[in-house]
């Protein structure tokens, strides 16, 4: 196969574009999908400061190397969130790629901080599974972490994959109020929000780890233990099998979702976020799903719950 | 992804006997 821009032997080949690239020109394109990115949904300057949550991942050091290379003001936030040697070698590779490159890293870890509860703890204190209170946790500890910095805007890795499994999600069980705040760019709805950008969005697993691997970048290749029969893994998994047989559906379903669909959803979304009474920041109710999650930890910590009859 | 040495290797690339190539998963993420 030959390389689509150059004519040189091709070393990748995108089904889904019906192209292929050789090393310097899969790199032109990986980098330049991205600033088309930036570019057409208005995300961000060059002058604004950017927090970019990074987990030692594919996705989040490659967004994070092409948006340094790019010349944009990037300070990267690491969350330690306590699961056992897996966070231990995400975040020496977090680590070691910032200080390859001189970049500012910026490293919470759950246990250290506010409540000093990480995923694990919230995961069997609640018998809840594990992506879940990591969720919250993130979102969280990135929203205050960015009001904090006094960062414009909050930049993370989630791919076309992550996008499209979290559509079908979304679809299958018809979640208006998610499906009306899936976009690429969440503006703020409060004071103490920033902006949320996610410019990988129409970039795949695959074409992130490419471009990862071709930059010799270091990252995390295993799987969070805690993933392991996540429904987001089901859904990638159904998702694969169709871009397979069908080059480009995952591009399609989540590019003509944002043009066609999104819009009707968006406009049912109103509601503006007051403030937490237990952390301060914004809430859609008397508590922030932080701190309900914290209060609910603490409640099934209580000797009074542990005497409670089953 | 497939990897031969410093390469990735397309669909149709052919494997000679002894080739050492390392097969990378690129799926991550969970529910969140």
């Amino acid at each position: 196969m030959k390389c689509t821009r150059c004519r040189a032997k091709a070393e990748v080949e995108l089904r889904s574009h019906n192209a292929g690239f050789c090393r310097p020109c899969y790199l032109f394109y990986f980098r330049r999908q991205v600033e088309r990115a930036i570019a057409a949904e208005h995300m961000f300057t060059h002058e604004e400061r950017l927090l970019v949550a990074v987990s030692g991942g594919k996705d989040s050091l490659a967004l994070w190397d092409v948006l340094a290379e790019g010349g944009y003001r990037t300070t990267g936030l690491y969350l330690g969130l306590g699961i056992g040697t897996y966070s231990d070698r995400s975040h020496d590779k977090a680590v070691k790629f910032a200080e390859q490159r001189g970049l500012e890293l910026r490293v919470v870890s759950l246990r250290e901080e506010g409540p000093g509860l990480a995923v694990p703890d919230i995961a069997a204190a609640t018998r809840r599974v594990s992506c879940s209170a990591c969720g919250t946790m993130k979102r969280h500890y990135f929203d205050t972490a960015a009001l904090a910095g006094d960062f414009d805007v909050l930049v993370t890795g989630h791919n076309l994959d992550d996008e499209a499994a979290r559509l079908m999600g979304n679809v299958l069980h018809w979640q208006r109020d998610h499906l009306a705040r899936q976009r690429p760019v969440l503006l703020p709805t409060h004071p103490k929000f920033v902006r949320k950008v996610k410019p990988l969005y129409l970039l795949s697993e695959y074409e992130t780890a490419v471009y990862a691997f071709m930059r010799g970048i270091d990252y995390i290749v295993e799987e969070c233990p805690n993933a392991v029969g996540a429904t987001q893994l089901l859904y990638k998994d159904v998702l694969n099998r169709l871009e397979h047989a069908c080059p480009g559906t995952k591009l399609s379903f989540v590019r003509e979702f944002l043009r066609s669909a999104q819009p009707a959803f968006a406009v049912t979304a109103n509601e503006e976020p007051q403030e937490c009474a237990g952390c301060g920041m914004p809430a859609y109710g008397t508590l922030c799903s932080f701190c309900r999650l914290v209060r609910e930890v603490e409640a099934r910590r209580s000797p009074a719950h542990a005497a409670a009859p089953a | 992804m497939v990897i031969r040495g410093e390469l990735l290797l397309t669909e149709g690339e052919v494997l000679e006997e002894g080739d050492d190539v390392e097969i990378r998963a690129v799926i991550s993420g969970g529910a969140a």
